[in-house]
């Protein structure tokens, strides 16, 4: 019953959160289909001519949900990539705390 | 601390370190959503809203008390790792709302349809590089405590394991 409780808590704030950004976003005007913001309305996308299902305007295939050749090593390259990043991070902030660490530690020695 | 009272916690470490490791996997997996596939990407991170839940739920008791001695009595770092996890929280909410908007795949194929919008596809991507930032810095700030969880749970075990082995074969 606790544990449903806290359930409840986290999901009751992620929703706040949730429907604030919502109301911010479109109140803000940010959303709306005119992205330009010039008044005028955008063009009408019309597909090339010879074009028979009409494409897709925005990525290519192996960008919209199909897994694209070279998957695997791309995944694995991303993953290595962000993990770096972190590391970069942790190096950043664990290496300085650890050397001011020992640098008390020795002149509490001394 | 009775005994029962230090085998839960011991149990809740352990659930809570491989929670995270969990966690820490499907993120860097989510954040290739061109690599993995749009579906994995999808429903890999809905997923993930279960595991923060539970997450959240094992800091439970540290979330309580921090809040309550924020504005009293409370250390630097803690005060810095509290306002930390409420960015990433916050991120995080705006990561899947924005991500549950411009959705393609997992909401289409439950039969939902949402009006999308330029502006939650560009927040998708910047709040997903600066999570990526936070979840560094939060790494960082839990550094001691991943190490010696790590240490206790993976690295001793597996130690203990080789050591029985070597034993078992000088006996015989």
């Amino acid at each position: 019953m606790k544990t449903l409780g806290r359930i409840f808590i986290i999901c009751f704030v992620f929703t706040l959160f949730a429907g604030l950004m919502i109301l911010a976003v479109n109140a803000s005007g940010m959303n709306a289909p005119d992205f330009r913001g010039d008044g005028e309305s955008r063009p009408e996308f019309r597909p090339p001519d010879g074009d028979v299902d009409g494409g897709l305007p925005f990525l290519p295939e192996g960008e919209r949900g199909e897994r694209g050749e070279g998957g695997g090593s791309r995944l694995m390259f991303g993953m290595i990539k962000n993990t770096m990043v972190i590391t970069v991070l942790v190096l950043v902030i664990v290496w300085p705390k650890s050397i001011a660490k020992k640098k008390r530690r020795l002149s509490q020695q001394n | 601390m009775t005994n029962d009272d230090s085998k839960s916690t011991i149990s809740q470490t352990r659930t809570k370190l491989w929670v995270d490791i969990l966690i820490f996997i499907a993120f860097l997996i989510a954040m290739e959503p061109h690599s993995s596939g749009l579906a994995i990407h999808e429903w890999l991170t809905l997923a993930m809203l279960g595991t923060m839940i539970v997450h959240l739920l094992l800091s439970w008791d540290w979330i309580i008390e921090t809040t309550r001695r924020f504005f009293g009595k409370l250390g630097l770092q803690n005060r810095i790792n509290y306002i930390l996890n409420w960015l990433l929280f916050i991120d995080g909410t705006l990561l899947m709302i924005s991500g549950i908007l411009i959705s393609e795949v997992a909401l289409p194929s439950l039969g939902i349809q949402l009006p999308t919008g330029f502006a939650w596809r560009r927040l998708h991507d910047m709040s997903a590089n600066f999570a990526l930032v936070l979840l560094g810095l939060h790494t960082a700030l839990h550094w001691s405590w991943i190490l010696n969880t790590f240490s206790r749970y993976v690295v001793k075990p597996i130690a203990r394991l080789f050591a029985g082995g070597a034993k078992k074969d000088a006996s015989v």
